[in-house]
């Protein structure tokens, strides 16, 4: 039974990015209603086959139901095999999407009507929501790195979706290179689960851990987390991805993309946990993220930018939840986080409104008092710390200064070497 | 400025006759279908002898090819392993041989660079060398040249971040494909199901982008030291250019995908630190193309681009090619 519920949910949720994809192939003219009705039933179906698969485990008494399809590639000794996972953790996390996407998509429908390149959006979106329903239940890391590879994809193009703005743009080709440092993460790790584990399903994390290796792998999860979650030092991207879509922004920096770095974690626990030193390490990254994202956040000037900091501070405590073994109260962060953030981003667009109409929005602001901080510090040094944070204390200059920009000086040298030997691009003028 | 800088170094570039094209394809056809003896040995060197002929304005380059034509040719099986090594880093084109490529680039018009990407005559050569003689293919010989092949990979993808061109950004990730297929065809049986994959998703995949790039540039070259804004005057190039790229760089749905995954497990059976290079690639690639895609595609039109359709025969080849390689990607075991 439960078999068949994942298999329907998954052909459900593959279906509407492949149709809207195909018939963007075949005849390149995609109706924005179409693309939009795609979604629309994609998202109720999600909904409607996450509470049946809810009701299908609580029917029954196994804590975990693993679910394995036929391999897809088999060579020697590798193979590729879909394998899921019905479990407490993963239905929590599909829950949260089936509830978050549905109110994403009815959302968008309006915001995104009428305009250009709304198919696009369509698809972009029904594929992020392929990509976490696959990360939702996958039972090994295979599938969690497609479902991973998806979101990602999904978010850079997300990002600078408005594409005639080329920051928006830029800023997507910024997200990208942290994406991909956390992808990097994910891969040496997921490939070398299947090289040196007995078993490289998350069901058999707990035996694995006692492989020599384990801790190395698990520092590699961690990192792989910090990118998606925006954590330090890979939190740079975070706020320059605040130039798509309000929509896409919800569901993806407030809601659903961003939560996925404590999944994977609460995912793979059985690895990391007997090593304290993973732990230590993923509490101090969360505390230090919180009080840095806190700090900055009280100096941005616009709304989802501040709203974006917001959330990278309680991601932050739940790293620290995940670390001291507080997962079920980690859970519940994530969920209040992602349903708070979802609709603080909805409303952003509306917030000068929501200011003007709504006595509850905003009260915090019509009656600040002096915090704690701003009575304990003196004033010289809360000068300094708010010129800091204004600059995001450096963080993404210095990354650039002393990471990105040496790296590309490489490039930049060796491209110079070829014009060295045949000469510059442009040849000696012959002639006259 | 480095739009006019493009204009000017194409115009010094002579357009490759029929013949010469020709005679090229022959090479590429001979290079992989030539059997064992004397007809495999002229196969192997006869597309780099074809290429010595069409860089004869710059001698030195001519006589490289030429010589890397007579390499190639002179080894086959029962070659020793050193000679082996010393032959595909530089009939691989591996760093730092691939400035002979680059020289060839200088001096030929795009086509011929495409049917480079597309023939692969270092991969045919390596291929056949290690089928006439598997022992080359497992021994210490085997695992130096792949370290030099996933290190030739980073440095080609890294290329491509800082490549003026669009055609050559894409290019450099095409070639840093070649490197890790190269890699790939010294990792055993499982390497080189994995390197015939990659190579039908580069083919397919570096096909689409350049004959998008060639489209977009045949009324002016384009450099990417700016944005150029094209989403909104050729939708059509934006959204092949955009699906294209993600699947040519290993995005799920594509060949590349599992290509790379299973490639990236034979490596990892061989050397663990090849593997890091590996992912490093990887990484640096996809920045590659989409900094590509950026560039073309982002930002506000110039207001004197005329909005344009693609042709629509062009369009239906472009997304022929796309279909197979999600064809491909969906049915990963009849492509590895």
């Amino acid at each position: 039974m439960i078999t068949t519920i994942v298999a329907a949910l998954l052909v459900v949720t593959l279906a509407a990015p492949a149709l809207i994809g195909l018939l963007a192939l075949a005849t390149g003219r995609v109706p924005e209603k179409l693309a939009g009705g795609a979604a629309v039933l994609q998202s109720v179906l999600v909904a409607g086959g996450v509470a049946t698969l809810v009701l299908a485990y609580l029917r029954q008494d196994a804590p975990v139901v693993e679910v394995a399809f036929p391999p897809l590639l088999v060579h020697a000794d590798y193979s590729w095999r879909p394998t899921f996972l019905v479990d407490r953790l993963s239905l929590s996390y599909a829950a949260l999407v089936s509830v978050v996407y549905p109110t994403v998509v009815r959302f968008s429908l309006d915001q995104m009507h009428r305009e250009p390149g709304a198919t696009r959006y369509w698809l972009l979106v029904t594929s992020f929501a392929a990509g976490l329903m696959l990360i939702s239940l996958s039972g090994n890391v295979d599938v969690l790195y497609v479902g991973w590879e998806l979101v990602g994809t999904c978010s850079v193009m997300l990002i600078g979706f408005f594409v005639g703005q080329a920051r928006a743009a830029h800023n997507a080709l910024r997200a990208l290179v942290y994406y991909r440092i956390g992808d990097a993460a994910l891969l040496g790790a997921a490939a070398w689960m299947h090289h040196a584990f007995p078993a490289a399903e998350f069901s058999h994390f707990g035996e694995d851990s006692t492989v020599a290796t384990a801790k190395i792998v698990a520092a590699a999860l961690l990192l792989a987390t910090l990118a998606k979650s925006a954590q330090l030092p890979l939190s740079p991207w975070l706020h320059r991805a605040m130039e798509g879509p309000a929509a896409s922004s919800a569901i993806f920096y407030g809601a659903l993309s961003v939560h996925l770095g404590p999944f994977l974690l609460l995912r793979t626990a059985g690895l990391w946990l007997p090593f304290p030193g993973i732990r230590w390490a993923m509490a101090a990254i969360g505390l230090a993220t919180a009080l840095y994202a806190s700090t900055v956040g009280r100096t941005r000037p616009d709304a989802k930018t501040a709203l974006a900091y917001a959330t990278m501070t309680q991601l932050g405590f739940v790293f620290v939840e995940v670390a001291a073994g507080l997962h079920t109260l980690a859970l519940v962060h994530v969920w209040a986080n992602a349903g708070l953030r979802t609709w603080q981003f909805l409303r952003s667009s509306s917030l000068i409104q929501d200011l003007q109409d709504n006595p509850l929005v905003g009260a915090d602001l019509r009656l600040q008092r002096r915090t704690a901080w701003a009575r304990l510090l003196p004033a010289g040094a809360q000068r300094t710390i708010y010129l800091a944070a204004l600059r995001q204390f450096w963080l993404d200059a210095l990354q650039w200064r002393f990471v990105a920009a040496p790296v590309l000086a490489v490039f930049e040298g060796l491209a110079r070497l070829e014009d060295r030997l045949w000469g510059p691009v442009l040849p000696p003028k012959e002639g006259p | 400025m480095i739009d006019v800088v493009l204009r000017e170094n194409e115009a010094s570039r002579p357009r490759t006759g029929a013949a010469a094209l020709a005679a090229m394809l022959g090479a590429l056809a001979a290079a992989w279908l030539a059997p064992a003896g004397p007809a495999g040995r002229v196969g192997a060197a006869l597309p780099f002898l074809v290429m010595a002929v069409l860089a004869r304005r710059r001698p030195m380059l001519a006589a490289a090819l030429a010589a890397v034509g007579v390499l190639a040719g002179a080894t086959t099986e029962g070659a020793a392993p050193a000679w082996f090594v010393a032959a595909a880093w530089v009939v691989g084109a591996a760093f730092p041989f691939h400035l002979v490529h680059e020289g060839l680039r200088r001096e030929v018009d795009d086509v011929v660079m495409e049917l480079l990407v597309l023939g692969q005559p270092g991969v045919a050569w390596m291929h056949r060398v290690i089928e006439a003689d598997p022992e080359l293919g497992e021994g210490p010989a085997a695992q130096l040249l792949l370290r030099i092949f996933v290190v030739s990979a980073v440095v080609q993808a890294g290329l491509s971040l800082v490549r003026r061109s669009p055609g050559r950004a894409v290019g450099s990730i095409a070639f840093a494909q070649t490197s890790l297929i190269l890699a790939g065809t010294c990792s055993g049986e499982v390497g080189w199901s994995a390197a015939r994959a990659l190579v039908l998703s580069a083919a397919l995949g570096s096909a689409v982008l350049l004959a998008v790039v060639g489209d977009l540039e045949r009324n002016r070259r384009l450099g990417l030291d700016h944005d150029h804004g094209l989403a909104a005057v050729a939708p059509d190039h934006h959204w092949i250019f955009a699906l294209a790229g993600w699947l040519f760089v290993g995005m799920p749905g594509g060949i590349a995908f599992f290509a790379e995954d299973l490639l990236f497990h034979a490596i990892l059976e061989r050397s663990p630190v090849g593997t890091m290079f590996f992912v490093v690639a990887m990484g640096l690639g996809v920045v590659g193309f989409f900094r590509v895609y950026v560039a073309l595609f982002a930002g506000p039109p110039d207001r004197h681009e005329a909005p344009r359709r693609m042709d629509p025969a062009r369009r239906r080849v472009l997304v022929l090619l796309l279909a197979l390689l999600v064809l491909g990607g969906l049915t990963p075991g009849a492509t590895t």
